[in-house]
């Protein structure tokens, strides 16, 4: 069974007409919010950035913590930080710590990029 | 108690793959459904990232893995030597503040909670051993 053995996080960032779109995929977790968090770096820019999670599988308290400070990064330049296509189990760790009025959270990346469902 | 299996990890949060992958291999062979494993591998990593973090004042960081089976429960045994600390008595963290006063701690617990069925702490011969339990039947 070593599908669950890897821990890996892929991060790609691209612009799909116009809309900034971050895309994380694997596990957001201890060993790979640093990286997540420094990835930052390159994205966060004040404007309005969607995060597409329909390939994360895993999120710990530890990538919560990343997605608070990126929001917090987004939001001191005047930007904000949604989120796209939560599934599961990462889905279920959103709404368990209340992250849903912290964030808007769209079904699908075209929703988010629209801004409306 | 059924199938057991116990293991030392001595190190800092870097251990955390190695005892998801101890966890994760005896939960599979029990027939722990996929989407119980991913809450319980989200337990275990938050259980030992925090005595990894907090537990000790002077390193080497150790922290005892058992694993168990019976009655239809998967059941992880987590020990440490550290700090006395019961995360069954933590306060929860304020999952209404506003985006300036969200807490970044305590969550971690607070999914431990809420993603297993049982979870027990007690304090024995200096040791914390917190005992989290998981139903095996359905999801």
């Amino acid at each position: 069974m070593p599908v669950l053995k890897v821990t890996l996080m892929k991060i790609t960032e691209q612009n799909q007409n116009g809309c900034g779109v971050i895309r994380v995929e694997g596990r957001l977790d201890t060993l790979t919010a640093p990286e997540f968090d420094a990835a930052g770096n390159r994205w966060i820019s004040g404007g309005r950035q969607v995060l597409d999670l329909s390939a994360l599988v895993y999120i710990s308290s530890a990538g919560l913590r990343s997605l608070l400070l990126a929001q917090r990064r987004q939001s001191q330049q005047g930007g904000s930080l949604v989120l796209a296509a939560p599934v599961g189990l990462v889905q279920e760790v959103l709404t368990v710590a209340g992250f849903d009025t912290l964030f808007s959270i769209y079904e699908t990346v075209e929703e988010a990029c629209r801004g409306a469902p | 108690m059924g199938a057991a299996a116990a293991k030392i990890f001595v190190g800092d949060p870097a251990i955390v793959p190695a005892v998801l992958d101890f966890v994760t291999e005896a939960a599979v062979a029990a027939g722990l459904h996929p989407v119980r494993l991913l809450h319980l591998q989200l337990a275990v990593e938050e259980v030992v990232v925090n005595i990894s973090t907090y537990a000790y004042r002077v390193p080497p960081v150790t922290v005892t893995v058992s694993t168990s089976v019976g009655a239809g429960q998967f059941s992880v045994e987590i020990t440490d030597k550290g700090v006395p600390f019961d995360p069954c008595a933590a306060p929860e963290p304020d999952c209404a503040a506003d985006l300036a006063h969200r807490p970044v701690g305590g969550l971690g617990i607070l999914l431990v909670r809420r993603m297993m069925d049982e979870v027990h702490y007690r304090r024995d011969h200096d040791q914390n051993i917190l005992t989290m339990v998981i139903a095996l039947n359905g999801v």
